[in-house]
C-alpha cells in the first residue's frame, strides 16, 4: 500500500513522536507506516483518518488503483 | 494503552522477577548451600527460579499484548525466530546425542539458549526495521 501519511503529518505540523502520542502507538510505528514497511490494521487506519479528518482511502491507496490524494 | 504505559508495566514486573530468578539460581547453583539442605527443601529451593521466569515471561506476555500492532509484529516474529532456532539445535543434538559421543546436554539450557536466540532475532529485525530502542 502507497499513503501520504508523511505528507499530511507535515501539513499539520507533527512530528513522528507527537502523532504516534495521538494514535496511541510508538514513533518507530509511525516512521514504519510512513515508509511503506508496515500496512497498519483498519482500527489504527481508521484512527489516523479520524485525526487528518479525512477517509482511509484519501490516506492509503492500494498499489494497483492511483496515488493518494495529497 | 501507550506504549509507554505498555513498556512501564513490563519492566516493573520484569525487573523483579528477574531478580528473584537469578537469586534462586545463585542459591540453587551453590554446593554449600544443596550440601545443607535436605532432599525435600531443594525441590521447594528449584521452585524460586521456576517462579522468576513464570514472571518474566508473564511480563512478556502481558507487553505483547499490549504494546502497539507494529512492535508486536516485531516481538512476535522475534519469538518465532527464537523457539525456531532452539528447536533445531536441540534436534540435531539430541540426535547426536543418541548416536555420537557429544556431551550431555542439560535441558536446563533451553531457557537461556531460548533467549540468546530470541534476543538476536530482536536486535536483528530492530535492526532491520529501524527501530531498535523498541525492541530493547
Amino acid at each position: 500500500m502507497q499513503n501520504s501519511l508523511k505528507t499530511l503529518r507535515a501539513s499539520k505540523g507533527l512530528s513522528q513522536q507527537a502523532l504516534g502520542e495521538l494514535l496511541d502507538v510508538s514513533r518507530q510505528s509511525v516512521n514504519a507506516i510512513e515508509t511503506g514497511r508496515y500496512d497498519p490494521s483498519l482500527p489504527l487506519a481508521f484512527k489516523i483518518a479520524r485525526v487528518f479528518d479525512c477517509a482511509i482511502e484519501d490516506i492509503f491507496t492500494d498499489e494497483s488503483s492511483a496515488p493518494p490524494a495529497e | 494503552m501507550s506504549p509507554k504505559l505498555a513498556r512501564t508495566r513490563y519492566m516493573k514486573l520484569f525487573i523483579p522477577s528477574m531478580i528473584l530468578y537469578l537469586v534462586g539460581i545463585f542459591l540453587a547453583s551453590t554446593e554449600r548451600i544443596i550440601d545443607m539442605l535436605p532432599d525435600g527443601a531443594i525441590y521447594g529451593l528449584v521452585i524460586i527460579p521456576a517462579i522468576g521466569v513464570f514472571g518474566w515471561i508473564y511480563a512478556q506476555m502481558r507487553f505483547v499484548k499490549e504494546c502497539d500492532e507494529y512492535i508486536r509484529k516485531m516481538q512476535i516474529e522475534a519469538i518465532l525466530y527464537g523457539v525456531c532456532a532452539l528447536m533445531c539445535v536441540a534436534t540435531v543434538w539430541g540426535l547426536l546425542e543418541f548416536y555420537t559421543n557429544v556431551p550431555k546436554l542439560p535441558i536446563f539450557f533451553a531457557l537461556p539458549g531460548f533467549y540468546l536466540f530470541y534476543g538476536l532475532a530482536g536486535a536483528y529485525l530492530g535492526w532491520k526495521n529501524k527501530a531498535m530502542c523498541a525492541m530493547l
